[in-house]
């Protein structure tokens, strides 16, 4: 498979003046400035085949919009290099952008007074797509996407879930070959998220677009995206199948403990306490010594009751987030 | 160049469209706009009561002076003003990244996109006045020297674009723009009643070559009655030239260091 976005070494500093609180401090930053640096994408390294879909995860302010952002020719690399269809997004033109598209959850490209279809007549313009493609894709997506109803709509009275529909089929009217998703499910709710995935599933397998992906929700990701690329302070810290990274953070349990009575109870193995009171423990328990450690409760404890949980998606990622390192 | 004419296309039948149904903000800048040339036409009369000429003009001369402002100032705030007003806050909050993405000159789609169609029925009396001036001054017109006062409207109406856009520039550095703000208010008041004729020395520099606001009218005024009309056409050709280039420089070198808001 062609690789269609291949990223080097990529980096991306911010420089920014820190000011003390207070007058005091105001006064002094008027003189002398302290400059920082702070390094948003440290030396990232990877590579997209064409027509994947790929997750871009990481918690907040990792680099993730940053890294799109250059790819998209927004913000230009402090160093390092990539290259996308072909081009240098820092230095490429109007071709290079005729080739892409990027939605982004937190900013609308659409009128807002107006309804959906004249921001869509303003792309056929500025992407100067011949009628005839033009009316079908509109046709196709807006179908697709169960919108037609809404398309004399202005777009200030359509639901954000709606309105989100808007702005993709907003961007792929072109039939770009690579589609840059930032937090596109981002304040919907789970019908409109499970909604937007199945299209975004279903344009990718027919339009064969690439599409590069951010989100918060674990979901988006786990339901789209078979590779996923985990970014933490800018730097790359995995890169390869969801699943595998999953099952790495899987191998242990949570047991949850109620005691009838105030209880001190500390296991001799390797068990992890998350959460700990008289009549309450949580204990993060390696798989292979479930049980084991369940035994020597019952044993040792005056238990009300207790529960083996596995990790949910979200508690999963978190625990990927904090790790320290890079995960193999 | 195609392109860019169907982009202004689209961006015109959808401005009117949204104007035709908020038929209220229609009216509304109309009757804003009306309401000023009103106070200029009262303060016009008021003045001409007085003296008899004004830096060698005469009452022909103002009224064109007047009238040519109304008409520059109802095209440029019926079609890029409002767009251009948006450039700082798309500047601070991001949403400058959209129009970066697309494939067409991004400040010339955040110029247009918000065009406010309402403004430019008020193009019409300062119209009725040029042409009252002109007879007043008894001004033997023919379609070349129409043309010409045509041709040098045109020149201004871009030379006041690049100003607006300058002023608004510095946003890629500056958080406040306040002052910029206050100073293009405070120019574009002062021209609006001051022609550039009564500027000498040191000021004649200043508001013809540094804050060009002062050619604004005064140039159009004088080409439409014949008065200097080789050295108009050099004066307003270099210095649109020359803030264009600053324009576009600036422009750029902005463009160079945007970092985006963070989203």
């Amino acid at each position: 498979m062609q690789s269609i976005i291949k990223v080097n070494n990529l980096c991306k500093d911010y420089t920014f003046f820190e000011k003390e609180e207070g007058l005091r401090g105001s006064l002094r930053s008027l003189f002398t400035r302290q400059m920082q640096s702070r390094r948003a994408v440290d030396d990232f390294s990877f590579t997209i085949d064409n027509h994947d879909i790929v997750g871009l995860i990481g918690p907040n302010g990792a680099g993730k919009t940053t890294l799109i952002k250059m790819l998209t020719g927004i913000v230009k690399p402090t160093s390092g290099g990539a290259v996308v269809l072909g081009y240098d997004p820092a230095h490429a033109g109007n071709e290079y952008k005729r080739r892409f598209a990027l939605v982004m959850g937190q900013k609308s490209q659409l009128w807002w007074d107006l309804p959906a279809g004249e921001t869509f007549r303003l792309n056929q313009a500025i992407y100067q797509i011949e009628e005839g493609s033009f009316l079908k894709n509109v046709h196709w997506l807006t179908e697709l996407f169960e919108v037609v109803p809404f398309l004399k709509v202005p777009v200030r009275q359509l639901s954000l879930g709606e309105r989100m529909k808007m702005e993709i089929i907003a961007s792929l009217l072109h039939d770009p070959s690579v589609l840059f998703l930032d937090e596109p499910t981002i304040g919907l709710d789970a019908i409109a998220q499970r909604q937007i995935r199945d299209l975004l599933r279903q344009v990718n397998r027919e339009k064969k677009v690439t599409i590069l992906l951010t989100s918060h929700y674990m979901k988006d990701i786990h339901s789209l995206c078979e590779r996923v690329i985990v970014i933490r302070q800018g730097r790359k810290i995995y890169d390869g199948q969801l699943e595998r990274l999953l099952e790495q953070y899987k191998e242990s349990v949570n047991i949850h403990l109620r005691f009838n009575q105030p209880t001190q109870w500390s296991p001799t193995f390797s068990a992890q306490p998350l959460e700990m009171d008289a009549y309450h423990a949580v204990y993060q328990v390696p798989k292979s010594e479930t049980q084991r450690f369940l035994h020597s409760a019952l044993t040792a404890c005056d238990l009300a009751d207790m529960r083996v949980e596995e990790k949910e998606l979200d508690e999963l990622v978190e625990t990927i987030y904090s790790m320290e390192g890079e995960t193999e | 160049m195609k392109q860019y004419w169907q982009v202004l296309k689209v961006v015109l039948t959808s401005r009117i469209s949204r104007q035709m149904m908020y038929r209220f903000s229609f009216w509304t800048a109309a009757f804003v706009d009306g309401s000023l040339f009103l106070i200029q036409l009262l303060t016009f009369n008021a003045i001409f009561s007085q003296v008899e000429s004004i830096g060698g003009w005469q009452r022909g001369h103002m009224a064109i002076f007047v009238g040519t402002f109304t008409i520059l100032d109802a095209f440029y705030m019926g079609t890029y003003f409002f767009g251009v007003l948006n450039l700082p806050e798309f500047i601070r909050n991001g949403q400058l990244d959209l129009y970066l993405v697309k494939p067409v000159n991004p400040l010339f789609l955040i110029s247009t996109e918000s065009m406010d169609l309402g403004s430019i029925i008020l193009s019409i009396p300062g119209i009725g006045m040029v042409m009252w001036g002109a007879a007043q001054l008894q001004l033997p017109l023919n379609p070349l020297w129409i043309l010409g006062y045509i041709g040098m409207l045109l020149l201004m109406y871009v030379l006041m674009y690049c100003l607006m856009v300058l002023m608004r520039i510095p946003a890629f550095w500056l958080v406040k723009l306040t002052v910029f703000s206050n100073l293009e208010n405070a120019m574009v008041e002062f021209s609006y009643r001051v022609p550039g004729v009564m500027f000498k020395g040191v000021w004649k520099f200043i508001l013809y070559i540094l804050l060009p606001y002062g050619l604004m009218a005064t140039l159009p005024t004088q080409i439409l009655a014949g008065e200097s009309r080789w050295t108009a056409w050099l004066l307003a050709g270099g210095v649109l030239a020359g803030f264009w280039y600053l324009m576009d420089r600036l422009w750029h070198q902005g463009l160079r260091q945007y970092n985006s808001a963070s989203s």
